[in-house]
């Protein structure tokens, strides 16, 4: 499998011969998801209908109303205000140009918002990780403007 | 996977994939359709304007009568007033400037103001969601973010998903079959749902990186930092001269021949600070546009620097026409699309993997049989309303929109609902075509009007073939 991922630098280099790099890379990507759908399509199965037990393994997040809207504050307008401040401080450490450091925050910061957002979610702690964020603020916030 | 993510990390994943993709299910559907359509923006704005001039050759005469002829009707220069040229996708000119727009005919006299109907709709609704452009902004700037937590909890739940990556199993009970659908579409599509999402959260969340940063470093001014990144305008002090659009054309065509402009600038016209700037696409590169600047009468002053500048410069500037695919052929426009289709099908299949795992039905049903078929069909009736019968685009989607709710709710049955909305939305797609004739019966609307009448027709044939397949699913548990 990692041998032929290799495949994809190849098609990369193909493309690239065509088109400039920045396309040659979205163009490969493309082809590989059309290539995939196409190719899972074509091997689509049927199964047959069989009559099954109407309830399924039901999901339910029974949660206290203060839960689920302490878990939209922590994981929304907190993470939101933590992932920025916590960017900016990260990216004016690095050695490069303010244009550089912004443009790496704009990448980074809606990784680290996903990657926040999905390890809030994934916990049972929620006090635990809303204090960690509020925490985080505050040291980032006396570092950039203090 | 398997081995270095355990059970309970597992478990947990999925949890948070469903507590986010349920949070934000209905918002996510709203923007990932709406960017699916907004692809084809230029085409639309033709078609919702069709008797407007359409040119690709144009020379400097046209664009000074077009901006003369801007002066006259707003009665003075606008502070930056643009010219927009002719490009592939959308072969007319068009003048703005003080929110005022006009198209321009070929020998640069006004031709239409530009309408903000339909289309216009459909962009503020994809990218600030028809609130306050700030909160709308961060709103969908999180969305995108939101995106990216649901492919990271979504790979983490689904330890077999590359696996599995070619197994598509349709039939048996509508979960399983839902859930193959919404693994296979998300698995293969990965790069480009991180590219989306990464983008599409730049642009939202960009203003704030920029306001904190400004208040840290720049004591607040945020012009300081963007003149930091972007450049200054040039600082001239010059008697005013008459504008001489020809010489800074020639020029620009001596000095960088490759370059295809698709706008001209004017600043400050009229003052002894003027200037003009040519936005130019480069040959190869996704960069919107390198500005290159000029003196009223043509004379080089130099670029911004996007071209050859700082990396970071070069990504903030290709991240436009990279999110909305304004670049290559219209093919690669039409891949867009699909592939904005296939993500807006995986949040549809998402929720119906969490509702056929709900033991009997509730108003969550109704509500989202609503949201998937209702507000397409808003969309559909918002454009019967502004194009053919002059109508707010805006207010006619909602009140669809709304009515589609009130309805399922009122049906309490899925099936029957989705059928109806579906039934309907065929019919509005073929009443659209055909009332674009009755509003634009002049011939030189018709090759618009055909070429668009095939493609909702297209679309009207494939949900009546979707509301065939789903008579079999949606009975189904």
């Amino acid at each position: 499998m990692p041998l032929a991922s290799l495949l994809i630098v190849v098609a990369i280099k193909l493309w690239a011969q065509r088109v400039d790099i920045e396309f040659a890379v979205i163009y490969t990507l493309v082809t590989l998801t059309l290539t995939g759908w196409a190719t899972t399509a074509s091997g689509v199965e049927f199964r047959a209908v069989k009559p099954t037990s109407a309830p399924l393994l039901k999901q339910s997040f029974g949660t206290s109303a203060a839960h689920k809207l302490g878990t939209f504050i922590v994981a929304g307008p907190l993470t939101l205000v933590t992932a920025c401040l916590v960017t900016i401080a990260l990216t004016s450490l690095l050695p490069i140009a303010r244009n550089g450091q912004l443009a790496m925050g704009a990448c980074v910061y809606p990784l680290l918002i996903a990657v926040t957002i999905y390890g809030i979610c994934s916990s049972k702690r929620l006090v635990r990780n809303g204090l960690l964020l509020f925490a985080t603020s505050g040291v980032v916030s006396a570092f950039l403007f203090l | 996977m398997k081995n270095i993510v355990s059970p309970t990390q597992v478990k947990a994943s999925f949890d948070a994939h469903s507590v986010i993709g349920l949070c934000t299910g209905v918002l996510l559907y709203l923007i990932c359709l709406t960017g699916t359509l907004a692809v084809f923006t230029d085409y639309f704005e033709r078609w919702e304007q069709p008797l407007v001039a359409e040119f690709s050759g144009y020379d400097s005469q046209t664009i000074t009568t077009a901006m003369q002829g801007h002066r006259q009707h707003i009665g003075g220069f606008a502070n930056s007033l643009f010219v927009v040229l002719p490009s592939d996708s959308k072969p007319r000119m068009h003048v703005s400037g003080d929110s005022k727009e006009w198209y321009v005919r070929s020998d640069g006299s006004m031709d239409e103001p530009i309408v903000e109907g339909w289309t216009h709709m459909l962009r503020a609704l994809h990218y600030y969601l028809h609130l306050p452009a700030t909160l709308g902004l961060l709103i969908t700037g999180v969305l995108g973010a939101v995106l990216l937590a649901l492919i990271i909890s979504g790979l983490i739940a689904h330890p077999r998903i590359f696996k599995d990556a070619f197994t598509l199993r349709l039939g048996g009970t509508r979960r399983l079959e839902q859930a193959d659908i919404h693994n296979r579409l998300s698995v293969w599509g990965l790069p480009f749902y991180l590219m989306v999402g990464i983008t599409g959260a730049f642009f939202g969340l960009f203003g704030s990186l920029l306001y904190v940063s400004a208040t840290a470093f720049y004591g607040g001014d945020r012009q300081a930092l963007i003149e930091d990144i972007y450049g200054a305008d040039p600082s001239l002090d010059a008697p005013v001269v008459a504008l001489d659009i020809a010489r800074a054309l020639e020029t620009q065509k001596q000095r960088h021949p490759q370059t295809n402009p698709i706008f001209i600038v004017a600043h400050k016209l009229g003052t002894r600070e003027q200037f003009l700037e040519i936005g130019a696409t480069l040959p190869k590169r996704l960069l919107y546009a390198e500005m290159y600047r000029y003196t009223v009468d043509g004379h080089y002053l130099g670029q911004q620097g996007f071209e050859d500048g700082p990396l970071g410069l070069q990504i903030l500037y290709s991240t436009y026409r990279l999110h909305f695919g304004y670049y290559g052929s219209i093919w690669v426009r039409v891949v867009y699309s699909v592939m904005g289709l296939a993500l807006t099908v995986i949040v549809a299949s998402g929720i119906n993997i969490w509702l056929a795992r709900q033991s009997g039905r509730s108003w969550a049903n109704d509500i989202w049989t609503a949201t998937v078929w209702g507000i397409p069909l808003g969309l559909s009736c918002a454009a019967i309303a502004s194009v053919i019968l002059n109508l707010s685009a805006l207010m006619s989607f909602m009140a669809i929109s709304l009515l589609a709710m009130i309805f399922c709710l009122h049906q309490k049955n899925a099936h029957r609902s989705a059928t109806t909305l579906q039934g309907l939305l065929s019919l509005s797609l073929l009443t659209l075509s055909a009332g674009f004739f009755i509003r634009f019966p002049d011939a030189v609307a018709r090759p618009l009007g055909v070429s668009m009448a095939i493609v909702f027709i297209g679309l009207a044939i494939g949900i009546l073939l979707i509301m065939k397949a789903c008579k079999h699913t949606l009975s189904r548990p």
